[in-house]
């Protein structure tokens, strides 16, 4: 137990050196990216649905990253991770903001694999991933982005509230407001109101 | 559905989503992001910092620069959560920018492209060098201009200016504005476009969607010092009276070099003559005016159409019969004003310009119409020109002989 611990310790103050060495070291930089890569790119297939989408805005973030890391000031490997989530969440907003049309597109990617989904099974079940995706995709930009870091990344109140710079008693209760939403839209898209 | 919050945790920890990455794209996405880590190890110089030193030289600006440079930071943070704002960083010295030298070359449909050099500052307006040496400032209410072979300039002096139109027309300062909204509103759009070698330098390039009140736009912003290098928005929007399309690109921009002031007042040993321009408010009275003006120079006749071509057509016509040469911006050739029959021509020209305003600031709401072209002056019962003012429940209509009724929109004519 001890042991797993101090192994544990240990992991973290490495990290937190190459967070250091990053800004400065190209192979450090590479060895987050190796650790952050996956993460980044499941986060923006939560939230864009498309594996295709997903690689074009992983790439504009880490780039990003690349272009920011000399001036980037935090000294641990949490403090990286908030940033690069920050970052992931703006580019995968930014994407769906960029216009109406684009989210037409993408509600429409997640519209017909619904339909085929859901031919023969019951429509009181739980919703698949996308009616799930639809639902969430009628939230906010920035509600969205809560509910892929709690639910689909299991990231901690703590760190949503850091990585979006909100308090976290506010964070639980727009968490709230946005669960009885989410119910709503769920409602409406087993509707067919969608 | 789900009950609560853990029951929503399981729903999504049973579904199966294909999230897993190619390893096609995390390979060449490693390569290509060290490749930019290695480009912004080369000693950079920033926008901010570029604009810092240059504003720091004046005394009198340190404390403006220092609110400037807080504002953008906070600007730069609010928006992109203290990470690295690639489109803020782009605009950002050209939002900041107290003054600017540029080339603007504009292209109009079949015509060949003209470029001018121009210089911009906040304080003090614009000066364009003409591709035939004549020099245009616009400061302070006033158009001047410069024909410095033979020293001699030309001082269009605004009078009545309205309170809320005293601001002279400056592409430069409309360009930041749109820049400003674009960055301000959260539906517009702003897209990256990616890499490309522009003037001889690799550049990021940047488009802003078309809005109400411009046509889109695409910046190029140097990929190393991450400063403008080049411009281009088109034009075309102006409507049915300017009837201009083509493009305006802005290239060689240098943000906040010193202009020294007199750059933009007539230089000492011109022979300056001074004009003055009514710009009070257009109305209804000025359209007739012109009209009038019109068909007193042409046998009785309207204009064809009511736009700036018929305009300049016209102007050309008054010009031949006064035996005047017409506007040269070329250095060398007498200026037309410093003929004695310009004195003439010039009301003529601005009565009509008049005119042209008070059609070219209706809303499409109005739904104006001119169908004057075989109509003679004097033919009462034939309408020339019909618009609806603004919350009104009738239309105006003007007739053959310059008459005005105010008419049901059933009883237009067809």
């Amino acid at each position: 137990m001890v042991g797993a611990m101090a192994k544990q310790v240990n992991r973290l103050e490495v990290n937190d050196e190459l967070v250091r060495a990053a800004r400065t070291d190209a192979e450090a930089l590479g060895r987050l990216y190796e650790l952050y890569y996956e993460r980044i790119f499941r986060f923006c297939v939560y939230r864009l649905f498309s594996k295709d989408i997903a690689e074009d805005v992983t790439s504009t973030i880490f780039l990003e990253v690349a272009r920011g890391i000399r001036r980037f000031d935090g000294r641990t490997e949490r403090d990286f991770g908030n940033w690069l989530y920050a970052i992931a969440a703006n580019q995968a907003n930014a994407f769906i903001r960029k216009s109406s049309r684009r989210k037409k597109l993408l509600e429409n990617a997640a519209g017909p694999i619904t339909k085929s989904a859901n031919e023969g099974t019951n429509p009181s079940s739980e919703p698949d991933w996308p009616r799930l995706y639809q639902a969430i995709l009628k939230l906010k930009p920035q509600h969205q982005t809560i509910v892929t870091l709690r639910f689909f990344e299991n990231v901690s109140y703590e760190q949503i509230s850091q990585i979006l710079n909100v308090k976290e008693a506010t964070l639980r209760v727009t968490l709230h407001r946005i669960l009885n939403q989410l119910q709503n839209h769920l409602t409406s898209v087993f509707d067919g109101e969608s | 559905m789900f009950k609560d919050e853990s029951d929503l945790e399981k729903i999504v920890g049973r579904l199966n989503i294909d999230a897993a990455p190619n390893s096609e794209h995390r390979e060449s996405l490693r390569e290509q992001m060290l490749s930019v880590f290695d480009k912004t190890s080369q000693k950079r110089i920033t926008p901010l910092s570029v604009f810092r030193r240059t504003l720091m030289k004046s005394r009198i600006t340190k404390l403006a620069a220092a609110a400037v440079i807080l504002v953008a930071v906070l600007i730069g943070i609010l928006q992109f959560g203290g990470s690295t704002p690639a489109f803020a960083e782009v605009i950002q010295p050209l939002l900041t920018a107290r003054t600017a030298v540029y080339k603007l070359t504009v292209q109009s449909a079949g015509k060949p492209p003209e470029t001018s050099e121009w210089m911009y500052k906040v304080e003090s307006g614009t000066r364009e060098v003409r591709p035939g040496g004549v020099i245009r400032i616009l400061h302070h209410g006033q158009e001047i201009m410069l024909w410095p072979t033979g020293k001699k300039g030309l001082i269009l002096k605004r009078i009545n200016i309205p309170e809320e139109k005293d601001r002279q027309t400056n592409w430069f300062h409309e360009i930041k504005e749109r820049i400003r909204q674009a960055q301000e509103a959260e539906e517009e759009s702003v897209e990256f476009l990616g890499k490309q070698e522009i003037d001889g330098v690799m550049a990021f390039v940047y488009r802003i969607g078309e809005n109400s009140k411009m046509t889109d736009m695409t910046v190029w912003a140097d990929t190393e010092t991450l400063l403008p290098v080049r411009i281009e928005h088109s034009i075309g929007s102006a409507g049915r009276v300017m009837n201009i399309e083509g493009t305006i690109t802005y290239s060689d921009i240098i943000i906040n070099a010193e202009l020294d002031e007199s750059l933009f007042a007539v230089p000492e040993g011109y022979d300056a003559r001074t004009i003055e321009i009514d710009s009070s408010k257009v109305s209804e009275d000025d359209l007739i005016h012109t009209l009038h003006l019109w068909a007193d120079n042409t046998d009785g006749e309207f204009p064809l159409e009511l736009n700036i071509k018929a305009a300049g057509e016209f102007f050309q016509r008054i010009r031949e019969k006064m035996g005047l040469k017409g506007l040269t911006f070329k250095e060398g050739e007498t200026p037309e004003f410093a003929e004695p029959k310009f004195s003439e021509f010039f009301p003529i020209r601005q009565r009509i310009i008049r005119g042209l305003g008070f059609i070219s600031k209706l809303p499409p709401e109005s739904d104006w119409h001119y169908v004057g072209k075989d109509v003679k002056f004097g033919e009462a019962e034939k309408p020339i020109f019909w618009y609806k003012p603004e919350g009104s429940p009738t239309y105006r209509v003007l007739y053959g002989d310059l008459s005005i009724k105010n008419v049901k929109p059933e009883n237009l004519p067809q």
